[in-house]
């Protein structure tokens, strides 16, 4: 895992640590859905906040369970849509 | 002190947009009105949701598992699926719900969910998160109208809105031609288990001015001593009396302890052959 992953991972780490007020401080593999860390409400909070904070787009389909299960999950969902970004900025896209 | 109150009023712009809402348009309340408090067990609601979560292709949390039942329920009801229109009761042609949602304006934005007694509950959350995502990123159609009800000068705007109340109680209006989503629906849902929420002990829904809406169904946050989640339904007296009201909570609350009621049953295994 390079330096920008575990970066990545971390900025999100403290993000639902502080956005999902967990009783015990939650870790890159902790079980969001498995320990009922999300609900509705703090899935829509949550998403808008990483595209605040990452300034990139999550697609409707995206919100899976598979990209929600943890937060290392979280981070690799983060981390393609930054090099999908980085891509299409390389190929002049908008 | 001679008067009790500070002047000036508080300023429209401080006011959540429901809250204005009401604060226009509602006349003095007479209240035929009858709630059903029950709970429900969360285990089996829980491991549903563990196991579809573990398969499904979308998040799905339990106010998707609450829209599904309570289609099922009305579909299974239908003396639920009407509503007051002239003094009179009319059956609506389809089943649909309405859940209030945060999006990024002022409060909550009602969102109108159709045909969800013949949705599955995957597709029910699709579409709540279609629409939740419209409103955090204020592209939903119904902000449209958020934006014209705030336009309406404040001196005209109470009489605009008992003016719409007069045409919405007593005329059929097309659903194409008028899109206001609480006459479309005869339930409105309520989810309020998020997390941090307080024991719920009791909950009353505010009722919309309009006639339309007969049926409330409100669910709380799981109380960690009992591993119940309070549920009250709130019906309008003049639509369904209190025996029928106890056989929908009935049957809402067995369809929210064992949710794989809801799925259809797998055809293709029955019809496999031997």
């Amino acid at each position: 895992m390079n330096n920008s992953h575990e970066g990545l991972e971390q900025g999100l780490l403290r993000l639902c640590n502080t956005r999902l007020r967990p009783k015990a401080p939650i870790t890159a593999e902790t079980g969001l859905l498995e320990q009922g860390l999300l609900d509705s409400l703090l899935v829509m909070d949550l998403v808008n906040s990483i595209e605040k904070q990452f300034g990139i787009s999550i697609e409707n389909a995206e919100i899976s369970p598979r990209n929600f299960r943890t937060v290392r999950a979280l981070a690799v969902l983060v981390a393609s849509r930054l090099n999908g970004r980085k891509v299409s900025a390389e190929l002049g896209n908008p | 002190m001679l008067w009790p109150l500070k002047r000036p009023a508080v300023p429209v712009k401080e006011i959540p947009t429901w809250s204005l809402y009401y604060l226009t348009a509602c006349p003095t309340p007479a209240d035929p009105t009858i709630i059903w408090g029950s709970d429900v067990p969360v285990a089996g609601l829980e491991a549903y949701l563990r196991r579809v979560n573990a398969e499904a292709d979308v998040l799905i949390s339990p106010a998707h598992v609450l829209v599904r039942a309570v289609g099922r329920c009305l579909a299974e009801h239908p003396e639920f699926n009407r509503r007051v229109l002239r003094r009179r009761l009319y059956d609506f042609q389809s089943v649909n719900v309405i859940m209030p949602m945060l999006g990024s304006g002022r409060g909550p934005e009602v969102c109108l969910f159709c045909d969800v007694d013949r949705k599955t509950v995957a597709e029910i959350a699709a579409e709540v998160w279609k629409q939740a995502r419209e409103l955090a990123k204020g592209t939903s159609e119904w902000l449209r109208y958020e934006r014209l009800f705030r336009s309406i000068p404040r001196v005209l705007r109470g009489m605009a809105m008992r003016h719409l109340l007069l045409h919405t109680n007593w005329v059929n209006w097309p659903a194409a031609l008028w899109g206001h989503r609480q006459l479309r629906a005869a339930a409105m849902i309520n989810y309020l288990g998020h997390r941090g929420a307080p024991p719920m002990r009791m909950f009353k829904p505010s009722r919309f001015p309009v006639d339309a809406c007969t049926l409330n169904v409100t669910m709380g946050p799981t109380e960690s001593d009992t591993q119940a989640a309070p549920l009250f339904v709130r019906a309008d007296h003049r639509v369904v009396d209190a025996y029928q009201l106890g056989q929908f909570v009935a049957a809402l609350r067995l369809y929210l302890t064992e949710p794989e009621l809801l799925d259809p049953a797998p055809v293709a295994a029955e019809a496999a052959p031997a």
